[in-house]
């Protein structure tokens, strides 16, 4: 499948995150999987998507600020690792892109919330056709908002996928221990929205006892 | 001391003071400063329910949140003031309680006569001379949604600073 | 299209549309009125219960009904089903506007606490754990999406249920509900799975094992290789770990940075 398809299903899966919805049909572990199944390379995309997920986990898109996108990030993420046909290489350039569109994603949201605040008049009657036709206009929108982002996300990654992905020098392992390693902050933050729950502490050095110990011996 | 955040924002207790700026710095107390919030019981059964509850919430008229301003910055206990409006900043100010502190302005929404300096702060003329009038009295001003977007200070005093002064340099709404 | 009941008290089929419209009420989410516009729509054919009935009437309360106003959006049902009920019991609109200044906060401030902070991660730490542990892709996606949205989609339907019953007195059955208490509950579960998947990750590092999708991903399905995972490694792995964890959300970015950077110089060493 040609990975310009992709544009039109990066605007849908965009409509997720705010517009519509909100079914988490967004998220990178998801778009990952979806894309690197489409693409031919399911590994490849679950990867850098669960990779993502480890960066996206933390971020409470609490009233409105500016957070990193996800939906067309992923696609481009994922469809890099999943054209560049080299598994290190790939998954170096799938979280770096993803990560860059991820923070350009975020200013083109700015953006579109300060024009939809044109929607529709302030304080004259509105009748609700208009209201409807103004919702409408905001989903088209923001689906073009987002399939634009996805196309330009792609408009870098199949090219890099061919000549930059070759040129990475770390072995896949490396990688993804960079990637982990990169991560860690966040999932610090994680932990730290955790600290509210009764006996955290001891339920998060359990765990972490248990599933070293299963990965271990596993 | 601890009196750690007083913020302007006609949501007062929401979300982004309760868990943007609430997991940061823990207030065991959020104070509502609202002459009308303080006389109605219904309105602050609701506005009670979105502070975490190990957190107590007062809601009280401006002139007692003033008069108890050097109690609750000599407290252990850390404090978050949230006032709906310029105005009622202005009355808190009165006396120098708020001297040494920086006001942060974290949510004034678009309405008729109010322009647009941040997307999450839009201003009246008149709620502009005042905060010019604040800051050439001392007080630290910085608009900021959340611990995480970039602090924009409010303008220094200029001599004709009022409805006809420049406004302020335009930032993002995120760091 | 809304029917009223006999009773005058009840929207009929009316209260199903009005449930489908929520799924748009960040539609067109703007600075200028946040969800303002969406709430306008989601709670539009409600407003038709209105005393006077007429579109006139329904354009003027739409005009306040498309003002500033937030909530979480699996929670902005509650605020929409009260205000419907409000209007059409023919509470006057300041009133009206008193109730959505004052539930906002709560809805807004619970429900991020609730589902973006807890729900949300919980889930989604639990499918990547059973990726790691060699779950196929597919299958951790679809058990996500499944079990997310179930707990999604019976918050939205008691929202709303809530908020049309009680009108301004939901706050009772918010109370009752104590939201706050099933995100701890959660938040406890997140550390623990928080804590199985980075255990796993360092046994991982440790040991050289692809496992899961990791070994789909690297088409090497057994370990062959020694770790990675150096006593360096490590100590920079638990303090990246720490640095998040005393920063809080505040760190998010600049971690995302240095990693760019990292990336960036590694492919410039590698081409030259």
């Amino acid at each position: 499948m040609s990975p310009w398809w992709l544009v039109p299903l990066g605007g849908l899966l965009a409509l997720d995150e705010t517009s519509v919805g909100q079914v988490q049909i967004c998220r990178p572990l998801v778009v990952g999987a979806l894309v690197g199944a489409l693409l031919g390379a399911p590994g490849a995309g679950a990867l850098v998507g669960g990779l993502l997920e480890f960066f996206a986990l933390a971020v409470v898109p609490a009233g409105g600020a500016r957070f990193p996108g996800l939906a067309p990030a992923a696609v481009t993420g994922a469809s890099a690792a999943a054209l560049a046909g080299e598994p290190a290489g790939g998954l170096a350039l799938g979280v770096g892109l993803a990560l860059l569109v991820a923070e350009l994603d975020s200013h083109t949201v700015s953006a579109y919330r300060t024009w939809a605040g044109t929607l529709i008049p302030e304080g004259e009657p509105v009748p609700a056709r208009r209201v409807g036709a103004a919702v409408a206009r905001a989903v088209a929108v923001d689906f073009a908002r987002g399939a634009l982002v996805t196309a330009g996300g792609l408009a870098a990654a199949v090219p890099l996928a061919r000549w930059a992905a070759p040129a990475w020098p770390l072995s896949f392992a490396e990688t993804v221990a960079l990637v982990v390693l990169g991560a860690s902050v966040r999932l610090g933050a994680l932990l730290h929205s955790f600290r509210d729950a009764p006996a955290w502490r001891w339920l998060f050095v359990t765990g972490a006892a248990a599933g070293a110990a299963v990965g271990w011996f596993a | 001391m601890s009196i750690d955040l007083v913020r302007v924002d006609e949501r007062l207790i929401h979300g982004q003071v309760v868990v943007g700026w609430g997991e940061r710095l823990r207030p065991q107390r959020y104070v509502v400063a609202d002459d009308e919030l303080a006389g109605s019981a219904w309105e602050q059964e609701l506005y009670a329910l979105a502070a975490p509850p190990d957190a107590e919430v007062a809601f009280v008229p401006v002139s007692e949140a003033r008069a108890r301003l050097a109690e609750w910055r000599a407290d252990d206990r850390v404090t978050f003031v949230l006032l709906r409006s310029v105005e009622a900043l202005c009355a808190l100010a009165e006396g120098g309680g708020l001297d040494g502190l920086t006001v942060n302005l974290g949510g004034l929404h678009a309405g008729e006569g109010r322009r647009e300096h941040l997307p999450y702060l839009h201003l009246s003329p008149r709620d502009e001379a005042a905060l010019d009038a604040l800051a050439a009295a001392g007080v630290g001003l910085e608009a900021r949604d959340l611990p995480t977007s970039r602090g924009v200070p409010w303008r220094e005093p200029t001599p004709d600073a009022g409805a006809g002064a420049p406004p302020p340099p335009r930032g993002g709404d995120g760091a | 299209m809304v029917r009223v009941s006999a009773s005058g008290r009840h929207p009929g089929p009316g209260l199903a549309t009005v449930f489908l419209r929520c799924l748009l009420v960040q539609a067109g989410w703007s600075y200028r009125r946040l969800i303002g516009l969406g709430f306008g729509f989601s709670v539009a054919p409600l407003l038709r219960l209105r005393p006077d009935r007429d579109e006139a009437g329904v354009a003027a309360a739409l005009a306040r009904h498309t003002r500033p106003f937030n909530a979480h959006p699996y929670l902005a049902g509650l605020a929409v089903g009260a205000v419907g009920r409000l209007e059409a019991e023919g509470t006057p609109p300041e009133r009206v506007e008193r109730f959505k200044d004052a539930v906002r906060g709560a809805l807004g401030g619970l429900g991020d606490q609730l589902v973006w902070a807890a729900w949300r991660p919980l889930t989604l730490l639990l499918a990547l754990l059973a990726t790691a542990a060699g779950a196929p892709p597919w299958a951790a996606v679809v058990g996500f999406l499944g079990v997310y949205n179930a707990g999604h989609f019976v918050l939205r339907a008691w929202a709303l249920a809530v908020g049309w019953r009680r009108g301004a007195e939901v706050a009772a059955a918010l109370r009752a509900a104590d939201l706050p208490r099933w995100s701890r509950r959660l938040h406890g579960a997140g550390a623990l799975v928080l804590g199985l998947l980075l255990g796993w990750i360092v046994a991982a590092a440790l040991t050289g094992a692809r496992t899961g999708v990791a070994a789909l991903a690297s088409g090497a399905p057994v370990p062959h290789e020694p770790g990675v995972g150096s006593a360096a490694w490590l100590g920079l792995f638990a303090a990246g770990l720490w640095i998040g964890y005393r920063r809080g959300r505040t760190i998010l970015r600049p971690a995302a940075a240095v990693l760019l950077l990292v990336l960036l110089v590694l492919f410039l060493a590698g081409a030259l």
